[in-house]
């Protein structure tokens, strides 16, 4: 089956106002817009129907989309200014062995204050990470998971590091996070040299 | 790390494992409960080796990030670029010139081999502490580094692949003395397999040993050897065909259960071992099929601009399925990139395969299933 | 020795009317200096040895700069651990954690005590030497358990606890396949058990019954898995464990625990040479005609050193001019005070002894001295092939899990061993010894081990063959 077809059949399982597939001009996969209260079920058909048999979880992947201006000229050229309010994506990529095809499927988050996302853990065992990886990076609280820890950075880290708008803390634990720009500190050690060379071409 | 979900009780005892420990193929943690020799939980403990690739693929564009993915998997820098490459291809509709093509596929294979070599079936002997098996793998990833030397200059982190093709054109006498490494391979490759493979020992040590089975390896998420090995014939070379893979006549070794048990680290090992072998039979069958046409890179736009969307692309890694979910928003970089590594999953699944294990027997089972600390970080 | 010292203070001896017990305490004590010393330099020249060979297995090169192949490698080894700082990790029970080494070195040096290194060489002679040897043998396990449990690190904990289930689980089939060889030759003295087999190589216990090759097969597995090498090494199994009961040693206890190890090596090798192979007898020459060849002996002996000696200091002195050693003026003059050391004033020395034996000739003193020079080597020859074979077995296979290890030593080797010694008693009660099949059994067991000799040196020539073509390849990179 295509991802197409697999759409298709999600469309018509759950109706076009939980899914909805998106393919924007250009690009060649098409995404199923899944409405996050129907994630689990969806996923559960997926996985289940023998048909789609999509066991496979290759990939949990969030994006964060900061809120932005677009700037768009009407026909009379009249400029009009379109508010985008910013958002968060959670995207899955599923596959079946069996089958040999591939779907994707993703959560839009209207909100980047506490995004929540239903955890498809206990439908499938590999999301663990995948799902973890995600809180740990951009701070999505997928809701269920059993042990949603960070798993990358540090259990005391600020932040969500993936974020778009992430601010780095001048230091962790006294360790800075951050040090000289190597150009720099070569900047210095340059007019520290010349300023001896003053110091003894002036003594001579 | 909190120890918390590891906590023992009475006769156990908790045991820190790394992140500097022999075995641990990079830096990485593990904190055991054990009882005795015999564990009775397993939490790795991960992101000492992280790089925030990803991260960084979202602040560079999209020509600039290839030497990054040198470091996703540097035991198979070659398959990474191609990974990488091959997901902006795709969204950006980039038609890769065949000799490009084929050069990919020719330096895939001598990478596959060299990691297998090296990570797959040498590390593996030498944590079951067969030193020997390690040192002939390492001599023959000598010839092959040589080999890639002369094409691109590094042995290791080769930034070779360009988006739309490659970086340089073959070398004189590239095929020739390829070639001859292949006819010197051959041998030299059943030589290793009657040395670590044929041993009593070794296999004892790896009969039975984390066993995975198909259901199993396909919920935790296992790709490329580590699922074939457990019975499930798929490998994206021939199932999702992408360059010229179509063209190549190859065999998917598939884990028989010589020793009895489907999925167990010998089959691992065997797998890999055999795909050596397909990978020569690959490297020989493209070096007839590399073009007169000298044209090794498309005509990209200076700036390139793939249109917004989002993909998933994937190709197989030495440790299987490498992807990327490449989110777009029609500028010169990505907005956001997310790769999937074969690593990442085996040592996910690690934990729930573990229990019951002997302190030995993770170790080798680490090995076995080919995990590297960078591409789990990444 | 306990006889040498008897001579020392009896009438008419060199020092007649000292006190007995000081004497025999000092003779004792100078055999203990020397067997050190002899321990040390045969770890050493084995560690040196070790590394060479597994180079050549494992087709790269080794140690070879420091000395004529790399020989000193060892003696700068062991003086860089020597200048290492002696760490104690913090939480360490330190008085343990600084005796174990000792401990565990002690273990393998007492068993130098009764080894007989020829027909009068032996410290000690005593009528039970097998099992003072199982007894002080086992100390090693005490070592290396303190090590590991003072460290206060799991790691070396487990380390110990690994080893300490090994060596004792081990030490029954070993012991009681050597028993096997103690009800043949009827005495428990290491010397009596030697004496009793004999110049015919095939009056070696080894070809005494089908019996006795199951024992030495089991006593040799065993014993390699009582000195903790590979494919029994895992109390230090370096991809598990780290470095096991070794972790957290640095400097010169590190180096007593692997001075243990290699010296235990030649332990193991020479003890089963003793009980199996005719120990320091020279085939075809009894010690009576050694000693009337003692002569020719010497001056074959002095001619060598003298000429080994010799290239040894030349070789020094053109290294300092050359290459290997040039550097600083330290580096030149230690180079000078090494070669004459070790190579021009022993040639100068074994010169003029040479002029002298030919123009005095040899004392019989001297004579019955060589024979047992010779007697010695002859062991250290027999003793070398097994060494060898513990080298090849450590750097071909991988290691065993424990439960594979007790399952060995247990399900196969014990049962093993009792047969053995079941079978060597009925073997001892039905068959005479002069008997024809007895001989038979002798030739034919004879020829099988030749044969298998043979095999074996067959399929190593053959893999170097094959591993040189393989390192041969060059490709016109």
């Amino acid at each position: 089956m295509t991802s197409d077809e697999i759409i298709a059949r999600l469309t018509q399982k759950f109706g076009a106002e939980k899914i909805q597939r998106v393919k924007p001009e250009g690009v060649p996969q098409p995404v199923a817009i899944v409405a996050a209260d129907t994630l689990r079920a969806a996923v559960k058909y997926l996985q289940e129907d023998p048909e789609l048999d999509c066991g496979y979880l290759a990939t949990i992947c969030a994006s964060d989309f900061l809120p932005e201006e677009k700037k768009t000229k009407s026909a009379d050229g009249q400029e009009k200014i379109e508010k985008i309010p910013g958002r968060m994506e959670v995207a899955y990529h599923f596959g079946s062995y069996a089958k040999n095809h591939r779907v994707n499927l993703k959560v839009v988050i209207p909100s980047r204050e506490n995004p929540t996302v239903p955890s498809i853990y206990s439908l499938n065992p590999a999301a663990d990470w995948f799902e973890r990886e995600q809180f740990d990076l951009l701070g999505i609280q997928f809701d269920g998971h059993p042990d949603l820890r960070r798993l990358l950075m540090p259990e005391d880290w600020q932040g969500y590091p993936m974020r778009k708008d992430y601010q780095q803390a001048p230091e962790w634990r006294g360790i800075p996070t951050s040090r000289e720009n190597s150009h720099d500190l070569f900047l210095k050690r340059l007019a520290a040299e010349e300023a001896e060379e003053a110091a003894e071409e002036k003594l001579s | 790390m909190s120890v918390a979900s590891v906590s023992s009780s009475g006769e156990e005892m908790l045991l820190n494992m790394g992140p500097q420990h022999p075995s641990t193929h990079g830096v990485l943690r593990f904190i055991l409960r054990t009882d005795g020799e015999v564990i009775s939980a397993v939490e790795p403990d991960i992101g000492f080796l992280h790089r925030s690739i990803e991260k960084i693929a979202e602040i560079v564009t999209f020509e600039q990030f290839m030497p990054y993915t040198d470091r996703v998997d540097y035991l198979a820098a070659m398959n990474a670029n191609h990974a990488w490459a091959r997901a902006v291809e795709e969204i950006a509709h980039i038609e890769v010139p065949r000799r490009a093509q084929v050069i990919r596929v020719i330096t895939d294979e001598l990478n596959r081999i060299i990691s297998h070599l090296l990570g797959g079936v040498g590390a593996l002997a030498m944590d079951l502490g067969a030193v020997t098996p390690f040192l002939h793998a390492i001599r023959e990833r000598e010839t092959v580094n040589d080999i890639i030397e002369s094409l691109c200059g590094a042995r290791l982190t080769y930034n070779y692949v360009r988006i739309g093709g490659v970086w340089y054109d073959l070398p004189r006498n590239f095929a020739d003395r390829t070639l001859e490494f292949l006819d010197h391979f051959e041998p030299a490759l059943d030589e290793f397999d009657r040395l670590a493979g044929q041993n009593k020992i070794f296999k004892e040590r790896l009969a039975g040993v984390g066993v995975v089975s198909a259901k199993d390896a396909i919920a935790h998420g296992l790709v490329g050897p580590n699922l074939r090995a457990s019975g499930v014939k798929y490998d994206l070379r021939r199932n999702m065909p992408y360059s010229i893979y179509p063209e190549l006549e190859f065999d998917i070794p598939v884990g028989q259960g010589i020793l009895g048990t489907v999925g167990d680290c010998y089959d691992r090992y065997w797998v890999r071992i055999q795909e050596m072998r397909e990978s020569v039979k690959i490297l020989r069958q493209a070096f007839k099929m590399l073009p007169d046409d000298k044209t090794i890179k498309a005509k990209l736009p200076s700036v390139l601009k793939p249109p917004a969307g989002e993909i998933y692309v994937a190709v197989e890694a030495p440790r299987g399925e490498m992807g990327w979910y490449l989110v777009t928003n029609g500028g010169p970089k990505a907005h956001r990139g997310r790769v999937r590594t074969g690593s990442y999953a085996a040592m996910s699944a690690i934990r729930f395969i573990s229990r019951g294990l002997m302190i030995a027997d993770l170790v080798a089972c680490i090995a076995a299933f080919d995990t590297i600390a960078p591409e789990v970080d990444r | 020795m306990q006889e040498f010292a008897e001579k020392l203070y009896a009438p008419g001896g060199a020092l007649e009317g000292a006190h007995p017990w000081l004497i025999s305490v000092a003779v004792m004590l100078g055999g203990c200096l020397i067997v050190f010393l002899f321990a040390a330099h045969i770890a050493g020249i084995y560690s040196w040895f070790e590394r060479r060979f597994a180079g050549r297995i494992q087709s790269r090169v080794g140690p070879n700069r420091v000395g004529p192949q790399g020989f000193a490698q060892w003696a700068v080894d062991g003086l860089k651990t020597f200048q290492k700082e002696d760490l104690i990790p913090e939480g360490a029970d330190s008085a343990l954690f600084k005796l174990a080494p000792y401990v565990a070195f002690a273990g393998m040096f007492c068993v130098f005590a009764a080894l007989p290194f020829s027909s009068s060489w032996v410290i000690a002679d005593f009528n039970v030497a097998m099992v003072y040897i199982f007894a002080v043998a086992s100390v090693e396990a005490i070592g290396i358990l303190l090590a590991g449990w003072a460290s206060n690190s799991k790691w070396s904990f487990y380390g110990g606890m690994r080893s300490a289930a090994q060596i004792i689980s081990y030490e029954i089939p070993v012991g009681i396949a050597t028993l096997a060889m103690v009800i043949a030759a009827g005495s428990l003295s290491l010397q009596e058990i030697v004496r009793d087999q004999g110049v015919n190589p095939l009056d070696w216990n080894l070809f005494y019954s089908p019996f006795a090759a199951v024992a030495f097969l089991c006593f040799f597995t065993g014993a390699i898995a009582e000195i903790n090498r590979a494919p029994f090494d895992l109390p230090e199994a370096e991809s598990e464990l780290v470095a096991g009961f070794a972790t957290e040693y640095s400097g010169l206890r590190f180096l007593f625990f692997f001075f243990a190890e290699w010296a235990n090596i030649y332990v193991i090798s020479a003890i089963a040479t003793c009980v199996f192979f005719g120990g320091w007898q020279v085939p075809g020459l009894p010690t009576e005609r050694l000693i009337q060849f003692g002569a020719p002996i010497t001056y074959g002996f002095l001619t060598l050193t003298m000429l080994g000696a010799g290239a040894m200091g030349w070789w020094i002195a053109a290294a300092r001019d050359d290459k290997g050693l040039r550097g600083g003026t330290g580096n030149s003059v230690a180079a000078t005070i090494i070669s004459l050391a070790l190579g021009w004033g022993p040639a100068i020395t074994a010169g003029v002894l040479l002029w002298a034996a030919l123009m005095f000739g040899v004392p019989p003193g001297i004579q019955k001295f060589m024979a047992n020079v010779v007697q010695m080597l002859c062991l250290f020859a027999k003793a070398h092939i097994l060494v060898v074979l513990v080298i090849q077995l450590r750097w071909t296979l991988p290691r065993l899990r424990i439960d594979q290890l007790m399952m060995l030593c247990w399900k196969y080797l014990t049962p093993a061993a009792f047969i053995a010694v079941l079978g060597n008693a009925f073997w001892m009660t039905y068959v005479a010894p002069d008997s024809i099949f007895q001989k038979l059994v002798r030739l034919a067991l004879f020829a099988g081990f030749v044969t298998l000799l043979v095999i074996f040196a067959m399929r190593v020539a053959r893999n170097l063959r094959q591993t040189r073509s393989a390192v041969d390849l060059k490709l016109n990179v």
